[in-house]
């Protein structure tokens, strides 16, 4: 999310991990940084709730007991896969002709997706105060760009309700292209596929809209350098 | 706070999770102490802790909400 070398450290630090030099440094750090100051009171409360547990509730836990079944279960499962293997054999017939037709179509879907390795995704910058966070990958295809997006609520003091919001491309023609919408929920993290046949150099940036047409988040396409003139 | 809702949402995460959170919050390991045990870098040790503590409070929430 940042490029903060103590964002990490709450966890570490409450439960007294850090090592003096450590734990100065980062309580420094919290003095004047308030977005880290805010992630540990997020957790503070937590270490307190695991005082005075059993060892053994750190291991694995036990697998849960199967509830019985009745007794006429099995005779009734026994009939219906009988009359299911009768379904299926008219059925594989056909099926077996129609994958055959699609197997061509599917070798020229295929191969391309699977090409080349997937981007790290990038942190979107937020243009207004929000707590939603999202991070995004571009990815070039042959048909455009693919846009992988994973969107959460920062777990914060206020638990906002569950909102609507929209991916938008503004490209580099100067056009605003929709890229779908999702509805995000406290405590979840929407993972969200999108796309668009602008190439990455057709975008000029991705954003974020909430319900309002207000853009929260932002993500500019990085050029690749231009050969100065001299 | 009950300690069978502390328990159970303990089993809703990771193996990892607990791991790191065992050896750090139980056994009162250090980073350095806890990366020997576990075997993985001082620096995980310190993300995992955060992630760990993040998991352990969603799951705390939800199970409180749903008792």
């Amino acid at each position: 999310m940042t490029a903060d070398p103590y964002a990490r450290l709450d966890a570490a630090y409450l439960l007294e991990a850090l090592d003096a030099d450590e734990r100065l440094a980062y309580e420094a750090h919290l003095a004047i940084c308030r977005r880290c100051r805010a992630g540990l009171a997020e957790i503070s409360a937590i270490p307190s709730l695991l005082a005075g547990l059993d060892e053994s509730v750190f291991a694995a836990p036990p697998e849960v007991a199967p509830t019985p079944v009745p007794d006429t279960l099995l005779p009734r499962l026994l009939q219906a896969a009988g009359r299911e293997r009768a379904r299926r054999r008219w059925l594989t017939t056909g099926l077996g002709l129609l994958a055959a037709s699609c197997a061509i179509a599917l070798i020229v879907i295929v191969v391309p997706s699977s090409s080349g390795p997937k981007p790290a995704p990038r942190a979107m910058a937020a243009l207004v105060a929000t707590s939603v966070d999202a991070t995004i990958a571009l990815q070039p295809r042959s048909w455009g760009t693919e846009i992988d997006l994973t969107c959460w609520y920062q777990r914060g003091a206020a638990e906002p309700s569950s909102d609507r919001y929209e991916l938008v491309a503004h490209g580099a023609d100067g056009a605003t292209y929709d890229l779908g919408s999702w509805l995000l929920t406290p405590g979840q993290r929407v993972i969200f596929t999108s796309g668009t046949a602008l190439t990455e150099t057709q975008i000029k940036n991705l954003q974020i809209t909430q319900p309002n047409g207000l853009a929260i988040l932002a993500f500019g396409v990085p050029r690749p350098p231009q050969t100065a003139d001299r | 706070m009950n300690r069978r809702l502390v328990a159970a949402a303990l089993g809703r995460l990771t193996q990892e999770h607990r791991d790191v959170l065992r050896e750090c919050c139980f056994r009162g390991s250090s980073v350095a102490q806890a990366a020997r045990a576990l075997g993985i870098a001082p620096g995980t040790v310190k993300t995992r802790t955060y992630y760990a503590l993040r998991a352990l409070r969603l799951a705390v929430e939800e199970l409180r909400d749903a008792e």
